[in-house]
């Protein structure tokens, strides 16, 4: 057991991640996040890597981050996981971790290669989140005093759900606003796919610099993890669970409402920013170019 | 576990977890988030409201405070928009700074709601999810604080 003074919060709300550790032990000045795979994560590891990264850059540089494994899952791949993460302790020996916690003493150790690209991180949310609210005030008028749950008409002419989370959206939502955009863009994911005129979100292209994601505001959150695992594997190399930026790209969300999240309306954009992206809305899609040059030239450090 | 109390939580063990549990307020900083949790129970929901916006923003400036102060760093007069401002200005000098614009945010977010509720008769939180937004900027601003 652990001494009273720790404080242990299981699925803690992490204000800018949507998907956080599994829980967080503080106490004694130590810091714990643990982690364990997820069903989702079970399937594509990546996934586990990408919200581990996210976290390291979103708490406090001491933090230290743990794997809890299975034994059934004790192969050459969790081994190879295991690496990002300061440690690795089993699910079944409850008392290992509490030894871990208690007798550790690298937690307070910091690392000043993390806090270089945390703050860089943390700033460039602050930015492209206000960017970001001005384009959303402009693409959805009433926002944030009232709720904007309907896209402009006729952006989504075809809500019928065709899996969860899901919405079909005709082809030429990008040709009709912007005809020379599509062409410049190639699909990239196997997860966006094409039937006749239709596609499904999420759709996600990238065209040189450029990272064009389309995704519904209402189901902004599921997206997220399949963008963010997209985002981050391409710009930055992973070394023990710390992002390292190798490449500057703008990358743009395209909403067709403004995303919401239960008690905390601003989550979901805030989550949006802080993993590296800008939100748009369909007069900013429609502009793409100029839209661009104002997050290129956007000032991070102001 | 519901949603004001994961927040409460969680930055009870941001503060646990930091450089401030070794100081001689932390002990009170923790019961100023467990008022926030016990005014839960309050029945008139404006009462309730207003002592959350209270116990939180409490344990907020107090966290900042002795932050602050161990990095060498005595805004004076002592005040939430003291120790945003010094922490921008990078007067912690053992510090990292925080962005002009991350300052506004905090300062428009929390330090001016926290002063129209404490200080202007009548001033309430609207409704719940009021208090709960003002404790996820609270969570955001504290996470990033003890990032520095």
């Amino acid at each position: 057991m652990l001494p009273e003074h720790f404080v242990v919060v299981l699925r803690p709300d992490v204000p800018n991640l949507l998907r956080g550790p599994d829980l967080i032990i503080g106490g004694e000045g130590r810091l714990f996040a643990i982690f364990k795979f997820q069903a989702a994560e079970q399937q594509s590891p990546d996934r586990l890597l990408v919200r581990l990264a996210l976290a390291r850059l979103a708490l406090p540089r001491h933090a230290l981050c743990v794997l809890l494994w299975r034994s059934e899952r004790a192969d050459g791949e969790t081994a190879a996981i295991a690496t990002h993460f300061h440690s690795m302790i089993s699910e079944d020996s409850p008392a290992v971790l509490v030894d871990h916690v208690l007798n550790s003493d690298v937690g307070k150790r910091t690392q000043q290669t993390l806090g270089d690209i945390q703050g860089r991180q943390y700033q460039r949310a602050a930015a492209v989140m206000s960017l970001s609210s001005n384009w959303l005030r402009e693409a959805f008028p009433g926002w944030p005093s009232e709720e904007t749950s309907q896209a402009r008409e006729g952006l989504v002419r075809d809500g019928d759900r065709v899996t969860p989370g899901m919405v079909r959206v005709p082809i030429d939502l990008f040709e009709a606003i912007h005809p020379s955009t599509w062409e410049r863009f190639q699909t990239v994911r196997a997860r966006s796919w094409f039937r006749g005129t239709e596609t499904v979100f999420p759709t996600l292209v990238e065209h040189e610099d450029v990272i064009l994601g389309a995704a519904s505001g209402a189901r902004l959150s599921t997206h997220l993890a399949h963008f963010n695992e997209r985002l981050l594997l391409r710009t930055a190399n992973l070394d023990s669970g710390v992002p390292y930026p190798h490449t500057v790209t703008q990358n743009l969300l395209v909403v067709d409402r403004v995303p919401t999240h239960r008690f905390d309306p601003m989550k979901a954009i805030r989550a949006a920013c802080f993993a590296g992206w800008s939100l748009i809305g369909p007069p900013q899609l429609a502009r793409l170019d100029q839209t661009l040059e104002q997050l290129r030239t956007l000032p991070l450090a102001v | 576990m519901s949603d004001s109390k994961r927040r409460v939580r969680f930055m009870q063990s941001l503060v646990a977890g930091s450089p401030v549990s070794g100081t001689g307020k932390h002990a009170d900083i923790q019961a100023e988030f467990d008022e926030v949790l016990l005014a839960r129970r309050v029945l008139k929901r404006r009462r309730k409201r207003l002592l959350q916006v209270l116990h939180s923003t409490r344990a907020l400036d107090s966290t900042l405070k002795e932050f602050t102060k161990l990095h060498g760093c005595h805004p004076s007069p002592p005040s939430l928009g003291r120790y945003l401002y010094a922490l921008k200005d990078g007067k912690c000098a053992s510090l990292r700074k925080i962005s002009g614009r991350e300052r506004r945010r905090y300062q428009a977010q929390i330090v001016q709601l926290r002063n129209k509720y404490m200080h202007e008769a009548g001033e309430m939180p609207a409704d719940d999810s009021e208090v709960l937004t003002l404790l996820a900027e609270m969570q955001a601003c504290l996470q990033r604080v003890l990032s520095l």
